[in-house]
């Protein structure tokens, strides 16, 4: 299973909604994904963690995936999640996650102050630590900070697309790179496309070359598209339909928390009726 | 002389004493509304220790809980040994009464049963058998759980659709609950061998979940370990429809008893990567 | 004696096919042949200057010194490089920067250079080359004759287990 745990949703902010075109767009970027062979998709929404929130959980998430990318999930096979990246700058005009988690598969935090990443590596309960890699680093990294948010569960994300898009974007992707996996000793990386048009999906054979030049270790380099990407997607999963990792809604033969789809759309009330199997099969 | 005391308590002493009502419990303010010096806290020594020496039901049951069994290490070594024989018994009757299927070339579990209720009455009484577990599911742990997730126990629900209960608030009952008797499925394991065993748990110890399954030739006792296993159990609704919950073993090693009062903490999930299907 | 070793990397040239206005998913990516300008001379330009670019003077030189396109085929759209058996990295990278073969910026619309496998002798590449093409037209076909869902299914099923394949090099 390849995973790609950030594929731009075009929207910023709740104030104006995604357009066709750009919707259409999306399609083809997904689709393309697809094709170079990934099988779980996560489309990100970016927002600012001191805006306002609608105040129905149902409002919270804009993306409707399973109207919108139900046929591209049939035909196709993939599988959508979705995803909140919350903007960090001052902690204390911040607001409370556990009601935006709900309504999302995975939280991602992106500081971009000294002040914002000590709240994102300490105290906030999420699952991906982002950076604005096109970009100065808001702050030095310690080894400190990322290793213990590392150690907590909290997986660092390394994204590609703003190395395609400019040559001053590329240079500065490219230090930042090599200080987060300084600072991570390069555990717990993963790596995904960011990727706001098709052109900017690459396969896995590139990427990992791509970040064995970095200097991420040798065998970390699938992995960080793989095992613990899927990580990443297994504990957001958790945190909405199990009570603190120990009973789970549904998860029967087949299925897994992450590839049930049709828990997907449960989301809010968290109970799975399924077929009654009768205690005694002879 | 009560107005005045509630006044005076109100207004004066809770701005010189911590606890307002002391010099009133300790009879120290007169009529006229004088407060005597202290006793040296002598009246209120007298009292704690007429309190302690009165027999009442509380006193009782507040100084047995502290004093604990003289000998609790021995009987919980011993119920551990017990507990380990029954099971091993358990597992070498099965492996008897396989033995004696191979020599006999039985090979219909019914013919065997015929076989050793005539031949070796005794052998099929060491045996496990599913069937006087199965009330202990049908009859005691579906009521439970059904009473305890606040759902209807008699009567079976018609429309599950309409099924309106709390979902999280179930999930944090069922992480509180007592699995004795709950009909569990492996769903996932590190050990593939063990994906699809189906059984009534018969204890849940710290590590394990001991189970009674229904055989090809006779039942069998296995012990399940949690650790690196993910198990399925279903709560019936009506004939057709359940509720579906699986645990999971690696977050749930503790016993029912302690898990009770626990409060339980997600952690990271790195250890868990079995649980994804298709990696 | 120690030999010369190599790598051989099998590469496609691929583009994006915007969706229909309907959201339908035709074909994902064009696989088809690639315009006439794109040719061996053509990707071997790039692919050095896209080196000049991202890793200057050294990378260029470390790869340049046994760079070549062994093979290009424009209907297929797929190629093979070689390359010495450290830079195959660099390499990769450098196919990674590349954005545009042989087009000049106003008829310019975008490709991936895709890396599809990494192999040791071009043996190899060729019969995973093969397989891979033998396995695209029998599904293409099968597309073809009838373009219903399950179909669809197992189109994409079988495509995936082409990449996965690749992936555990």
């Amino acid at each position: 299973m390849l995973v790609d745990l950030n594929v731009a949703w075009p929207q910023e902010g709740y104030n104006k909604a995604a357009s066709e075109s750009d919707i259409t767009k999306l399609k083809t970027t997904l689709l393309t994904l697809h094709g170079l062979g990934y099988t779980h998709l996560v489309l990100n929404f970016t927002a600012n963690h001191s805006d306002k929130f609608p105040n129905n959980v149902k409002e919270l998430n804009p993306m409707n995936i399973a109207e919108r990318f139900g046929d591209i999930m049939k035909s196709t096979g993939v599988k959508i999640y979705s995803r909140i990246t919350l903007i960090i700058d001052d902690p204390s005009k911040g607001q409370s996650l556990s009601k935006i988690s709900q309504a999302f598969d995975i939280v991602a935090a992106l500081p971009i102050s000294e002040r914002g990443l000590t709240l994102a590596t300490t105290n906030l309960d999420i699952d991906l630590l982002t950076f604005n890699y096109g970009q100065r680093l808001p702050t030095i990294l310690k080894h400190k900070s990322i290793c213990s948010c590392i150690n907590r569960g909290v997986k660092v994300e390394i994204v590609y697309a703003s190395a395609l898009r400019d040559i001053n974007s590329r240079r500065q992707f490219v230090s930042n790179v090599r200080s987060v996996v300084r600072s991570s000793r390069s555990r717990g990386v993963v790596v995904s496309s960011g990727a706001q048009s098709p052109l900017e999906c690459r396969n896995i054979l590139g990427v990992g070359s791509l970040l064995r030049l970095l200097g991420l270790g040798n065998d970390k380099c699938s992995k960080a598209m793989g095992e613990l990407a899927s990580l990443v997607l297994l504990n957001g999963r958790l945190r909405n339909n199990s009570y603190k990792h120990t009973v789970v809604v549904g998860g029967g033969d087949e299925t897994d928390i992450v590839g049930d789809l049709e828990g997907i759309r449960r989301q809010l009330k968290r109970l799975k009726i399924t077929k009654r199997l009768h205690s005694a099969p002879n | 002389m009560d107005r005045a005391q509630e006044f005076i308590k109100s207004c004066l002493f809770t701005k010189s004493f911590i606890n307002p009502d002391k010099p009133i419990e300790e009879n120290r303010l007169r009529e006229t509304l004088l407060v005597l010096p202290t006793d040296g806290g002598l009246s209120s020594r007298l009292k704690h220790n007429r309190s302690k020496l009165k027999l009442t039901a509380e006193n009782i049951t507040s100084t047995n809980n502290k004093i604990r069994h003289p000998n609790y290490k021995s009987v919980s070594k011993n119920a551990k040994i017990a507990m380990k024989a029954y099971i091993t018994g358990l597992k070498r009757a099965v492996q008897r009464a396989k033995k004696t299927s191979y020599e006999n070339d039985i090979t219909e579990k019914q013919e065997l049963e015929l076989y050793l209720k005539e031949n070796n009455p005794e052998l099929w009484s060491q045996l496990p058998h599913y069937g006087e577990f199965e009330p202990m599911h049908k009859d005691l742990w579906v009521g439970y759980i059904k009473e305890l997730l606040g759902l209807p126990v008699e009567t079976a629900i018609e429309d599950t659709s309409k099924l309106s209960i709390n979902g999280s608030a179930a999930l944090l009952k069922l992480s509180m609950a007592e699995y004795n008797g709950c009909l569990i499925k492996v769903a996932k394991s590190r050990n593939k061998n063990m994906v699809g065993i189906r059984g009534i748990v018969i204890w849940d110890s710290q590590k394990h979940f001991i189970i009674v399954t229904q055989g090809k030739l006779t039942d069998e006792v296995k012990c399940i370990p949690k650790q690196g296993t993910v198990f399925n159990f279903q709560i019936p609704l009506n004939d057709t429809d359940a509720l579906e919950y699986s645990i999971l073993g690696d977050r749930f090693k503790y016993r029912s008893s302690d898990r009770a009062g626990r409060k339980f903490k997600s952690r990271r999930c790195d250890d868990m990567l079995y649980y994804i299907t298709d990696l | 004696m120690v030999r010369l070793k190599s790598r051989y990397v099998l590469f496609e040239i691929v583009s994006p096919v915007a969706v229909c206005g309907d959201g339908t998913a035709s074909a994902v990516l064009s696989r088809g042949p690639c315009s006439a300008r794109v040719t061996a001379k053509t990707i071997l330009q790039e692919i050095r200057r896209s080196l000049q670019v991202n890793f200057g003077d050294y990378g260029a030189g470390k790869v340049g010194s046994l760079l070549q396109v062994k093979y290009f085929s424009n209907n297929t759209a797929t190629g093979i490089l070689r390359c010495h058996r450290e830079d195959v990295d660099l390499l990769l990278g450098a196919l990674f920067f590349m954005s545009n073969v042989g087009e000049s910026p106003e008829e310019h619309r975008g490709l991936i250079v895709n890396p599809v496998k990494v192999s040791g002798t071009i043996k190899k590449v060729e019969q995973f080359a093969v397989r891979r093409g033998q396995k695209l037209v029998a599904l293409t076909r099968r597309q073809l004759a009838g373009p219903d869902n399950i179909q669809q299914k197992s189109f994409t099923d079988d495509f995936t287990s082409i990449i996965d394949d690749n992936a555990n090099i």
